[in-house]
């Protein structure tokens, strides 16, 4: 028996791994979690509707708050029947295709520093600066932005924002080559990933992983594809998919999508419209009495939130679907029978936070 | 790994290829952070250098000071402390129609998740950000900030016409943004 955690570097966040070992061997490992349970479920039953937008914020994932923000708002526009101009739609793909991003440059930095690269860290950082720097310049933001609105967003992007995002398209396909030289082509990288921790196909779906993670396996799911929100059915993006169901696999899936994002950037910024970016909402917005489900491809995977309004103008029960959460159990699968030097690899391999899988 | 043949066959790759293949993504690798290492920083030495916020920046509460009627322009109208998320606003007036007087307006600034809603639903657009980043107290009570200290953290320009300039765009070949002294 091991311990790995709560407090542990390379468990990103708090996290208890039980592992069981013979030898070098593992046996089983079981993940304990709980210890960042902030219930924003119950929560979110105490607030209205517009200032749950600030609670998904912080409460759900913290790298991805646009996602959390999204998901809300859609779960609520869809019980509210409240529709959302054309110009808001598009601003809001590519301010979660940009989270996308700077979400996947975090893992892959500490990925990177998981197995010892250090260099790739900072690399990403440096690149993710120029994200929050746009996220700054028009929410006011870096990390907990609340700008999404039930019917919109908050404000219209301030004047050269989208000069500075097609430069920054730019900036971040010239530097991607560097990445690929630094870390996939490294044979130390490779030896320590591929073939490691495989997850079959079976496995992945009888865990309910999403995501990239699923999407190493060989299961070619995409929220967007499958269940378009805001502008993703008119925007031509590619699913990667990879068979092998291994750490390397995982990592390549992820890479590719963060090209596909800045094509989908690239795609908005050339056709978003003119015109109003928010219809006109109550700030106390009465949800009508019913049930939806809304569901989102947030970085980590699908994440879905069911709601229940009872004509009042907070939610009566929220219930959110984390990602993180079904692809940590999917951890058990994958780790059965390797060595503990590979823990960290797998752990690191599936991205999860912590502040998601407990909410 | 003894076993394996020097030289591949089949398909299969053979030690000397795959230790050559190996080296040549190694020389790759350090190659890229060869030419990084002669860009110029990305980085600011934060303290004595101070990056600049976008006039967006969600930073302190103030009440700015209305030139015209020498006051704020509070209209004691509540939005602000109904909207807020973690009620950390507290209002109190006395007198009614034109008498009507702030007698206390505190934000416990330390409660405060800069979320904007109290900016956003202000009719008269009296409490705003200001863009300041450097909050840190050794004292919690210094946290609670009241009327007068919110008036005078407002900045003496509006906002608007930009006390702190936007973010510069940072170059594509690098560098680490505007900065200031």
């Amino acid at each position: 028996m091991l311990n790995m955690g709560p407090q542990h570097p390379s468990t990103h966040g708090v996290l208890r791994l039980i592992v069981t070992l013979d030898g070098e061997n593992i046996v089983d490992v079981q993940p304990d979690i709980g210890y960042l349970h902030s219930s924003v479920e119950k929560m979110m039953e105490h607030r209205t509707y517009l200032q749950n937008i600030a609670l998904v914020d912080r409460g759900m994932d913290y790298l991805t708050a646009m996602a959390n923000e999204e998901v809300w708002v859609l779960a609520t526009e869809r019980l509210a029947k409240i529709d959302v101009p054309e110009r808001a739609k598009f601003i809001r793909t590519i301010m979660l295709e940009l989270q996308r991003i700077s979400s996947h440059l975090i893992w892959w930095g500490t990925f990177g520093i998981d197995l010892g690269a250090f260099t790739a860290f900072l690399w990403a950082m440096r690149e993710r600066e120029r994200i929050m720097d746009l996220f700054e310049a028009s929410t006011g933001g870096r990390l907990h932005h609340v700008y999404f609105r039930i019917g919109g967003v908050n404000e219209d992007l301030p004047d050269g924002w989208t000069q500075r995002c097609a430069e920054f398209c730019d900036y971040f396909m010239n530097r991607f080559p560097e990445y690929d030289q630094l870390v996939t082509g490294n044979p130390i990288f490779q030896a320590r990933t591929q073939g490691v921790g495989v997850l079959t196909r079976e496995a992945a779906v009888a865990m309910g992983a999403s995501g990239p993670v699923a999407r190493a396996s060989g299961v070619a799911y995409d929220v967007r594809k499958a269940h378009p929100y805001e502008v993703y059915d008119r925007v031509e993006f590619d699913v990667p998919v990879r068979t092998e169901g291994d750490c390397f696999a995982r990592y390549l899936v992820r890479m590719e999508e963060m090209r596909q994002s800045v094509r989908i950037i690239r795609q908005c910024l050339e056709r978003m419209p003119a015109g109003e970016i928010r219809s006109k909402v109550q700030v106390n917005v009465k949800v009508p009495r019913g049930e939806v489900y809304a569901r989102t491809e947030s970085p980590r995977g699908d994440l879905g939130i069911y709601l229940v309004g009872d004509g009042t103008d907070k939610p009566y029960r929220v219930k959110i679907r984390a990602p993180a959460f079904s692809n940590l159990y999917a951890l058990t699968e994958m780790m059965r029978g390797w060595k503990v030097a590979d823990v960290i690899a797998i752990l690191g391999s599936i991205d999860i936070v912590l502040s998601d899988v407990d909410r | 790994m003894s076993t394996q043949p020097l030289w591949g066959g089949n398909g299969k790759k053979g030690l000397a290829e795959r230790f050559w293949d190996g080296a040549v993504g190694l020389v790759l690798g350090l190659r890229s952070t060869l030419k990084v290492m002669f860009e110029p920083k990305a980085t600011i030495i934060y303290p004595e250098q101070k990056a600049n916020v976008s006039n967006r920046w969600h930073g302190l509460l103030a009440l700015p000071i209305d030139p015209e009627t020498d006051n704020d322009k509070c209209i004691i109208c509540f939005q602000c402390e109904r909207v807020c998320p973690d009620r950390c606003i507290h209002i109190e007036a006395t007198g009614k129609g034109k008498d009507r007087l702030l007698t206390r307006f505190d934000i416990e600034m330390d409660k405060c998740c800069y979320c904007g809603l109290c900016v956003e639903v202000c009719p008269t657009e009296a409490i705003v950000f200001i863009p300041h980043y450097e909050a840190s107290t050794y004292n919690r009570a210094n946290l609670l900030y009241d009327l007068d200290d919110l008036h005078a953290a407002a900045p003496k320009e509006p906002i608007a016409t930009g006390v702190v300039r936007v973010r510069g765009q940072v170059a594509v070949t690098g560098g680490g943004g505007e900065v200031r002294r």
